[in-house]
């Protein structure tokens, strides 16, 4: 009898339905809008992007001081994915490669927003570097972060 | 072993469809429907390795009995949970034995292996110390008791795994 | 703090990239069963049973379900620890908490991981919110990236050093018989692999690896009849950061605080610890990738910031050099996830012990500090002692 290992592949497929809530739900909706709002600690005034529920520092509730902030920033890090990944939420390999950064947007010095860039070439990113958002059309945003195609170099 | 190799990581994948990442289901409040599509292996390691293939190549239901307790389980563990010990005496068992308790399920589920209703029986094989949990079939579950004498059915097309038996059916009404 | 806990027995599985000879209850027995002869005792003598790995890595759901008689944990009472890539440090510090406390004299703890099952990465981005993250998200190696980046931006640490930094755990790989990677590496070798995320490189990384680990703790009364000699789990700490979404990663504007700077600082004061250089003998940290050795360092206050490199450069975290780092050749070299935390603590131990064979240091080893660190910068510490 041969005792070569005994192996199963099992695939699974699972849907599963998340609630963003009010607080990121809020911060979607104003994304399918074309804008990116944070919300403000109503005790240290730290913003939180996306909006929270509560600042973790001070246990306060965050409320609703949502305070919109300029699809513009500087990236103050970023990296190269270049490796080939399998992505479960697709299920099939994601495209590479891709630039990701994170971005102080103007009007929130708290906060990094992190998304991809438009620029590949490594010679070309450098931290400091100015960006703006690239919204898809209007009619093709569904509330996801995918609404921003990516960020394009400005001077 | 030399040619044996594991499936590699692509053809896993490839088992699954891709589809679009999420679908919005409302907007106020933001509920999302995701994605979770993976593929994993198992590998069943020697013991439970041994036992499918010798259902599947010589359709025989194998036991393995522990020397500390004596017990005989069919399947077999890689280590008897009661005395700790790894247990090695292979023994075939009967493919009949007596039905010791059942149920049937009336619903359907995707993970069902038949369609409703889902007739499971326990049943101890002659030689065996422990209860297979597995379908009964050519049955009218009303006529179900237990005591019944089962015997396996085998599908001719066997694969290495639990479904390599068919289900089990009465002795007596074969 | 409660009672004085010891740990009486050390058991580990060779790792490695594949197991297709055995299933997970066969591996995790493995284990199980050296750490029971390593303390003199059988299952019959243990009182609980702490079980940890990460869930969903395997496809399974309550793998521990799965493997109860192999763990060892038939009728016994227990848990199961699921905290990410801390998992093993959790659950060796809810077995000392047991024992601490007075309930149960001896608890074993098992950690293990069947890495090749699947591509972890699937499983691991799962750890990310879905609609804001996931998608952008790049697993592990995504933060250290970012630490590296950082890093050499911050102090003038070089490729070349996390490369040295790789070789040096390398070296140490080779000497210990249970590692996954034992590679004969130089530091050009390790500039040369392929870039994953720049400038973390394939080298830089931890493996995916299979593997179990397990450690008997015992109560003093108990450790004290055992045939090997007890390792002191002094103290230990843990910390979290908060939420883990983007923002609570390594790249915040502002000066962030560390979960590790906080656990470190407590768990030094309590114990008198002015001068974590020189007063502990030898580490076993977390360190997933080479570049986050640097930050590692001097957050545990081996180092002042911005030096770690230096020290690096020097080679003062070989075997025989002044501040041994990373003896057993490290996560990097092995990374069974849900055993590598127990890992940490076993190898520290063995080294406190005097048996850690060719990877035991030059230094006369006293004391020792294993750590696990995970998702969102959580941390657990562990201060191991050889005098009660």
């Amino acid at each position: 009898m041969s005792d070569e290992p005994l192996e199963i592949v099992i695939p699974m497929d699972l849907r599963f339905k998340w609630s963003a809530g009010p607080h990121l739900g809020h911060f979607l909706r104003e994304l399918r809008e074309g804008n990116i709002v944070a919300n403000r600690c109503p005790e240290c005034g730290r913003l939180q992007l996306p909006p929270t529920p509560v600042c973790g520092r001070c246990h306060v509730a965050m409320g609703t001081d949502w305070v919109p902030l300029s699809t513009k920033g500087t990236v103050i890090s970023y990296s190269f994915v270049v490796d080939p990944m399998y992505d479960a939420g697709i299920g099939d390999m994601r495209p590479v490669p891709y630039t990701i950064a994170a971005i102080v947007l103007d009007g929130g010095p708290d906060v990094a927003f992190f998304h991809r860039l438009e620029e590949k070439d490594p010679e070309k990113v450098r931290v400091g570097m100015r960006v703006e958002a690239v919204f898809r059309p209007p009619g093709k945003r569904q509330g996801l972060m995918e609404d921003i195609i990516h960020f394009r170099t400005i001077d | 072993m030399a040619k044996w190799k594991p499936t590699p990581y692509a053809d896993m994948f490839d088992r699954v469809r891709p589809s679009e990442r999420f679908k919005i289901l409302s907007l106020d409040p933001f509920v999302a429907q995701g994605r979770l599509a993976m593929a994993y292996r198992y590998f069943a390691g020697p013991v439970a390795g041994r036992f499918f293939r010798e259902l599947r190549d010589h359709r025989r239901i194998m036991g393995i009995r522990c020397r500390t307790c004596g017990t005989v389980y069919v399947p077999p563990p890689s280590v008897c949970g009661q005395c700790f010990e790894i247990p090695t005496e292979w023994v075939e068992v009967a493919p009949r034995g007596i039905l010791e308790s059942y149920t049937c399920a009336n619903y359907s589920l995707p993970v069902h292996p038949v369609s409703t209703p889902v007739i499971y029986g326990l049943v101890r094989l002659d030689g065996a110390d422990t209860n297979l949990i597995h379908l009964l079939g050519e049955v009218d579950p009303h006529a179900l008791r237990s005591g019944l004498e089962v015997e396996a059915v085998f599908k001719e097309e066997r694969q290495g795994n639990i479904l390599d038996i068919h289900y089990f059916r009465p002795l007596d009404e074969a | 703090m409660g009672d004085r806990v010891a740990i009486m027995g050390v058991g580990q599985t060779d790792h490695r990239y594949m197991r297709p000879d055995v299933n997970h209850e066969e591996m995790i027995h493995e284990a199980v069963r050296l750490a029971l002869e390593d303390a003199g005792l059988t299952i019959r003598d243990i009182d609980t049973v702490i079980f940890d790995n990460m869930d969903l890595f395997e496809g399974h759901y309550l793998a521990d379900a799965m493997t109860v008689d192999g763990a060892g944990m038939y009728l016994k009472p227990g848990l199961k620890m699921n905290t990410g890539g801390t998992s093993g440090g959790t659950a060796v510090a809810t077995g000392w908490q047991h024992v601490a406390s007075g309930l149960f004299e001896t608890a074993l703890v098992v950690g293990w991981q069947k890495q090749d099952a699947s591509p972890s990465i699937g499983s691991l981005v799962t750890a990310r919110e879905p609609l804001y993250d996931r998608e952008l998200a790049a697993g592990a190696v995504g933060i250290f990236a970012t630490m590296g980046l950082q890093y050499m931006q911050e102090t003038g640490c070089r490729e070349e050093h996390a490369a040295l930094a790789r070789v040096i755990m390398a070296d140490n790989a080779r000497k210990n018989p249970h590692a996954h990677l034992k590679l004969e590496i130089t530091v050009e070798d390790v500039l040369a692999s392929r870039v994953l995320v720049w400038p973390v490189r394939l080298l830089h990384m931890s493996p995916t690896s299979c593997g179990a680990c397990a450690l008997v703790l015992g109560s003093e009364a108990r450790a004290r009849k055992g045939p090997k000699t007890p390792v002191w789990i002094r103290d230990l700490e843990t910390a979290h950061r908060e939420v883990s979404v983007f923002r609570g990663g390594c790249v915040e504007p502002r000066p962030q605080v560390s979960a590790i700077e906080v656990a470190a600082g407590r768990l030094y004061r309590r114990n008198g610890i002015t001068d974590p250089a020189g007063q502990i003998d030898v580490w076993e940290l977390y360190t997933p990738s080479s570049w986050a050795l640097f930050h590692w360092m001097e957050l545990f206050g081996i180092c002042e910031k911005g030096q770690a490199w230096r020290l690096v450069e020097k080679e003062a975290i070989r075997l025989d050099g002044p501040i041994p780092i990373e003896p057993s050749g490290g996560v990097v070299s092995t990374n069974p996830i849900g055993a590598s935390g127990v890992i940490r603590v076993a190898e520290a131990a063995l080294q406190i012990r005097k048996e850690a064979g060719e990877r035991q240091v030059a230094k006369d080893v006293k004391t020792a500090v294993a750590t696990a660190w995970g998702a969102g910068s959580w941390i657990v510490m562990f201060y191991l002692t050889r005098e009660a």
